[in-house]
């Protein structure tokens, strides 16, 4: 019997009852819809994080110590490690591989602005922080060197702070004030969105580090200091370079840990394919035990629906099925039923992809070989899951099975 | 002389419930050839429905042996013995067996999936059956849709559609009032006789066994009586 007969007549017998070929196949539709949806939303968010991660420029790094302790172990004179602005010029003048580098200072304080007052991030940098982010503005200017020698009194926006503190005036000219201390804004960032970590990029004014340090948080030694590759160069080579640099200045012997952190887009990148990684394998999981679920309800079904057809049987037999046939016969029903719902759930885990889109604004991302992974996947489960129904078919006596009540 | 189309020596079948074993068929012997009209009768449990399964291949006899078509039938595997059935035995049952939900071109092309027959081919050799048993233009209807002797007049177009040799009946009329059991019977008589198809009927009702031109008489597993009244009854 040709296969194409096989599933000709699966579809016929599956088409005989429909209602009750509905609530088998639901199982398989509901888990492969659900695994569908949720791969989309994941998705989503890596393709949303990477391009981010891409947003972000392709060359800078951050030194820091996020996660250390501040006080080193094996320190001859006990005193924390620290990054200093001439740990920065330093970074700067040797690491031939970095084009520049900016140390920052960063606190989080109310400003006060003539309209209101607003909790936003302060950031203290040199003028070469924006080249660095590749941060422009959208009016007004950026400050530069001669306001650093001067420690001017100026501050640039960015799009949230100067929301919050201007609503729609342009804030370039007003003046806001820190500890009471009054700065001149001369320039509005643009818009630099939310990171993968949740923070908004947009909540900050930036000032010259001079004058940070000297009229806003003292002279704390730099929390973070930026730095750009030059281009052509990776930033693994950067990396390294930066590295060597702060160990010297660290004097850190050879055996000791860096007693600091460098963090770049790769890093990042490599951060979230294992976040990736993990999700994927629960969702794997997840969609294993649904799909299992699916299938036991298949085999049920398929094990009522032999009972049932005892006679159907036995008369096929009586007129030329073998148990090769009858085998055939109830296997490929049970798998074109899975394959079924298998595409079934890809549309309704489409659908609910979509939904949660409009609703929820989450991105989400289907991608049409999904389908075929799910349609295969359910057909295995069909495949599996029918053998015990089939075989048992199979293995009817005739004359038996033509008697059955 | 030619050979005889059914040749069954010395059969013996048993059933096994539990640990009893109940014989149903006790060395029997019969010969049937080609053409011939025979009905097999007797009361409920004198082995003949047994008999008809052993003749049709559905089961394998315990003991003795079987030559169809001049073909020992014992060696065959099940499915051989499967592949026998599909091309040189036809089934009716007293219950017609056909599919439900499935129209009744489809029932009767049945026999000709299994022989690897492409669709379009089936649905003609189908449509021809039903033509001869005066069906043809009911064929897109369901089973649920005919009476209970069209119902059989389809299971009968199944059996012979795939042109077998022999036709079996295992209480045809069972299931259908005296009228409609007579059309059937008629029906059976011409195919018969105008295909030179052998039919081989099992009945206990002596109104219908009548028509077949050799009675043969079952009683506890064995064959009491045969005899060929040559001219059977209109």
């Amino acid at each position: 019997m040709a296969i194409t007969t096989l599933i000709a007549e699966a579809f016929h017998s599956l088409t005989k009852n429909k209602i009750r070929t509905a609530l088998s196949v639901l199982g398989i539709v509901i888990g492969v819809a659900a695994v569908i949806a949720m791969a989309a939303v994941a998705t989503g968010a890596q393709r949303k994080v990477e391009r981010e991660i891409a947003a972000m420029g392709d060359d800078w790094l951050m030194i820091g110590y996020w996660g250390m302790q501040r006080s080193g172990v094996r320190r001859q004179q006990g005193t924390p490690p620290n990054l200093t602005r001439e740990d920065a010029e330093a970074i700067q003048r040797e690491c031939p591989g970095v084009r520049a580098a900016s140390p920052t200072n960063r606190i989080s304080t109310q400003v006060v602005s003539p309209f209101g007052n607003y909790q936003t991030n302060l950031l203290g940098a040199y003028p070469n922080f924006f080249d660095i982010r590749r941060w422009k503005c959208v009016a007004g200017r950026l400050f530069a060197d001669e306001e650093m020698q001067l420690q001017a009194k100026v501050c640039c926006l960015g799009q949230t702070a100067a929301r919050e503190l201007f609503g729609a005036v342009n804030p370039v000219g007003h003046t806001i004030r820190v500890n009471r201390v009054a700065f001149e804004v001369i320039g509005l960032l643009e818009p630099k969105g939310t990171g993968s970590d949740g923070r908004d990029y947009d909540d900050v004014i930036i000032f010259p580090f001079t004058s940070f340090q000297r009229l806003i948080a003292g002279n704390e030694p730099s929390a973070t200091i930026f730095a750009a590759a030059r281009p052509g160069v990776s930033l693994a080579t950067a990396r390294e370079q930066i590295r060597a640099v702060l160990r010297q200045r660290h004097r850190l012997a050879e055996d000791e840990d860096d007693d600091f952190r460098i963090f770049d887009r790769s890093v990042m990148a490599q951060t979230t394919a294992e976040a990736t990684r993990t999700f994927n394998l629960l969702l794997t999981t997840i969609a294993s035990i649904s799909l299992v679920v699916g299938g036991v309800g298949i085999m049920n079904i398929m094990l009522v629906s032999v009972t049932e057809r005892t006679r159907e049987i036995g008369l096929r037999m009586a007129v030329g099925a073998d148990a090769r046939h009858i085998l055939g016969q109830f296997l490929c029903e049970a798998v074109v039923l899975c394959a079924m719902g298998g595409l079934i759930g890809f549309a309704a885990g489409w659908a609910a992809a979509q939904t949660v889109t409009h609703k929820l604004g989450w991105e989400t991302e289907i991608s049409y070989w999904m389908a075929g992974l799910a349609v295969a996947f359910a057909s295995a489960v069909g495949l599996f899951f029918g053998f015990y129904p089939a075989w048992r078919a199979s293995r009817l006596n005739p004359i038996d099975a033509l008697r059955y009540e | 002389m030619p050979s005889a189309l059914i040749d069954i020596r010395d059969a013996w079948k048993s059933y096994h419930l539990g640990q009893v074993e109940i014989p149903a068929v006790r060395g029997v012997s019969l010969t049937i050839d080609p053409g011939q009209f025979v009905a097999i009768s007797g009361a409920s449990g004198s082995g003949k429905s047994t008999f008809l399964h052993l003749i049709g291949c559905l089961d394998r006899l315990d003991r003795g042996s079987y030559f169809f078509e001049a073909q020992p039938v014992e060696n065959l595997s099940v499915r051989e013995l499967a592949v026998l059935r599909n091309r040189r035995i036809g089934f009716v049952f007293q219950n017609f067996n056909l599919l439900a939900r499935t129209s009744i071109v489809d029932n009767v092309a049945l026999p000709l999936t299994y022989r690897g027959v492409r669709r379009r081919q089936r649905r003609q050799l189908a449509a021809q059956a039903l033509e001869r048993v005066g069906l043809s233009d009911r064929l897109s209807h369901h089973p649920n849709q005919l009476s209970g002797g069209e119902q059989q007049r389809v299971a009968i177009a199944r059996a012979l559609v795939g042109d077998p040799a022999v036709l079996l009946a295992d209480e045809p009329t069972g299931n259908l009032d005296t009228a409609t059991s007579l059309e059937i019977m008629r029906l059976l008589q011409a195919t018969n006789r105008e295909q030179r198809l052998t039919i081989v009927l099992v009945t206990h009702e002596p109104d219908i066994a009548a028509f077949a031109h050799r009675q043969v008489v079952f009683r506890d597993g064995q064959i009491i009586r045969d005899t060929d009244n040559g001219a059977a009854r209109r």
